[in-house]
């Protein structure tokens, strides 16, 4: 009997241990929470993130949102303070992902709303940098644009599942395809296969646009131009040496070219058939393709448009 | 905890304004700064694509067929009638290059009656058809001159090389039996690329 008391009161006193060591490590971490959030308060997110971070692996702070909350904002601050001009920052990347672990944990209101404005931020600055690379676009920097986009696209997600960022993808898409092409403009020199890597990954550009947003008539007006400038470029390089051999063979690349920049531009037609630059155009490729008739035809719509839409 | 400016107050849990469905505009209106003014995109390119094309089959057809001796001193003499745009891109291209041992010269004329003054030509194209036609074919009837044209019917009314639209692309037929009558030979470079070449 006694001994059977002495075990309760054994158990008792465990569980007493047990509770007081969780509320303990509670506390410890909170204090470690506390103390970071001062440090940042100082000014001294170096000092809060090393506060922090070493102690986020203990069991009390591991799956407590807050803690994660105020990692992420630290991370956050660390990005805004040295490495904002650095697009593949490591501490963007370590916020974000702490943020979303604070989101996937079930935050406070309070704090969700600020999440939410954190990830609302970080995801601005990628959709910025991608802005930026896209104004400043230099040769083979596609992927990197596409990968800052995808990292806004996939912030937007995070927060709102059903967010559709189609349209300004298809902008994005679209730019790109125009900067690879003003690209081969400013090639000098003979530099083919330069020039068609260029050519290729703008076609490719705007048929992802096209595929986000189908009948859109700058895309669609982009990818024909695009096309038929590289048949004119072609034709361009004929000369004195240019052997008959070789002149048909140009100009049966070129008629390709002239006939897929066709399609494109009768739907842009199609999608606005008072432009006057889409008219031009399709006179301007019948006319390559010598369809007189056709061009002719455009040629008068484009003398009915009396200068209208220029 | 206001975000932007955490000093503040970082424990206090004060309620921020709430923009997270602002994102997407403010997304667009960024994009459409940036990308709107380039929109448009590349300009349609205006080069005279037959011009490039007819230059260099006028230049082959210069240097690949064979004329009579006597017209061998001085230069290769080339007239384009009615077609300002060819001139240029023949200039461009083509002005003082070889004909075998005699340099390209190129004239360019309004009309075909324009021509009349300037002596002999040893390739005249002309945009001319019908009767207009008719009539300079028989103004050098008697002379090794090789007449281009691109105009339907235009072997019928004495041109001896007429440009034709086959399958979308720019061709040429010719009156080979009609040129040797008259001291000039059709090379076999060209006659092989012609689409019809048995008359």
């Amino acid at each position: 009997m006694k001994q059977g008391m002495f075990q309760a009161q054994c158990g008792r006193w465990a569980l007493v241990f047990v509770l007081s060591l969780g509320i303990a490590q509670a506390s410890f971490g909170q204090a470690i929470v506390e103390r970071a959030m001062a440090l940042g308060q100082a000014g001294n997110w170096d000092d809060a993130l090393q506060t922090l971070l070493p102690k986020m692996a203990t069991t009390a702070l591991q799956s407590d949102p807050h803690s994660w909350y105020v990692l992420g904002f630290i991370q956050k601050e660390l990005y805004k303070t040295t490495q904002r001009n650095d697009a593949d920052s490591p501490f963007r990347l370590e916020a974000v992902s702490s943020l979303q672990r604070a989101w996937e944990l079930g935050p406070s209101r309070d704090d969700g709303a600020s999440i939410k404005a954190a990830l609302d931020f970080l995801a601005r600055s990628y959709l910025s940098d991608a802005v930026d690379r896209v104004d400043g676009f230099t040769i083979d920097s596609d992927g990197e644009v596409l990968a800052l986009f995808g990292r806004y696209e996939a912030l937007v997600k995070t927060m709102n599942p059903a967010a559709d960022v189609s349209v300004q993808k298809a902008d994005v898409y679209r730019y790109l395809g125009l900067a690879n092409g003003q690209l081969i403009n400013g090639l000098v020199g003979a530099q083919l296969e330069r020039e068609q890597t260029l050519f290729d990954r703008s076609v490719s550009h705007y048929e992802s646009a096209l595929k986000l947003t189908p009948g859109n008539y700058s895309g669609l007006y982009n990818l024909a131009i695009t096309q038929y400038n590289q048949g004119v470029r072609q034709l361009k390089r004929i000369d004195h040496e240019t052997s008959m051999f070789e002149l048909m063979e140009i100009q049966d690349a070129c008629v390709s070219l002239f006939e897929q920049a066709l399609s494109p531009m009768e739907s842009a037609h199609k999608v606005k058939p008072k432009r006057f630059e889409t008219l031009k155009g399709l006179m301007t490729i019948h006319y390559a393709l010598n369809q007189s008739e056709a061009s002719e035809r455009y040629r008068r719509m484009l003398d009915g448009l009396n200068g209208k839409g220029r | 905890m206001r975000f932007e400016t955490p000093f503040t107050s970082f424990s206090k849990r004060t309620k921020i304004p709430w923009n997270w469905l602002l994102l997407p505009l403010v997304a667009l209106a960024v994009l459409a700064w940036v990308v709107g003014p380039m929109q448009q995109g590349d300009k349609l390119d205006n080069t005279d694509t037959q011009a490039i094309m007819k230059a260099n089959f006028l230049f082959h057809f210069s240097a690949s067929n064979e004329w009579p001796a006597e017209t061998k001193a001085g230069p290769f003499r080339m007239a384009v009638v009615g077609n300002e745009r060819l001139f240029d891109e023949l200039i461009d291209k083509y002005a003082m290059k070889s004909i075998g041992a005699q340099p390209l010269e190129i004239v360019s004329f309004d009309t075909d009656s324009d021509m009349q003054a300037a002596g002999f030509f040893h390739l005249i194209y002309s945009e001319s058809s019908g009767t207009e036609l008719e009539k300079l074919a028989l103004q050098w009837k008697s002379h090794p001159v090789l007449l281009v044209t691109d105009t339907e019917s235009a072997l019928e009314r004495g041109s001896l090389i007429n440009f034709v639209a086959v399958d979308r692309r720019l061709r040429y037929e010719i009156n080979a039996k009609e040129a040797s009558k008259k001291g000039v030979l059709i090379g076999s470079r060209i006659l092989s690329w012609a689409v019809n070449s048995g008359k």
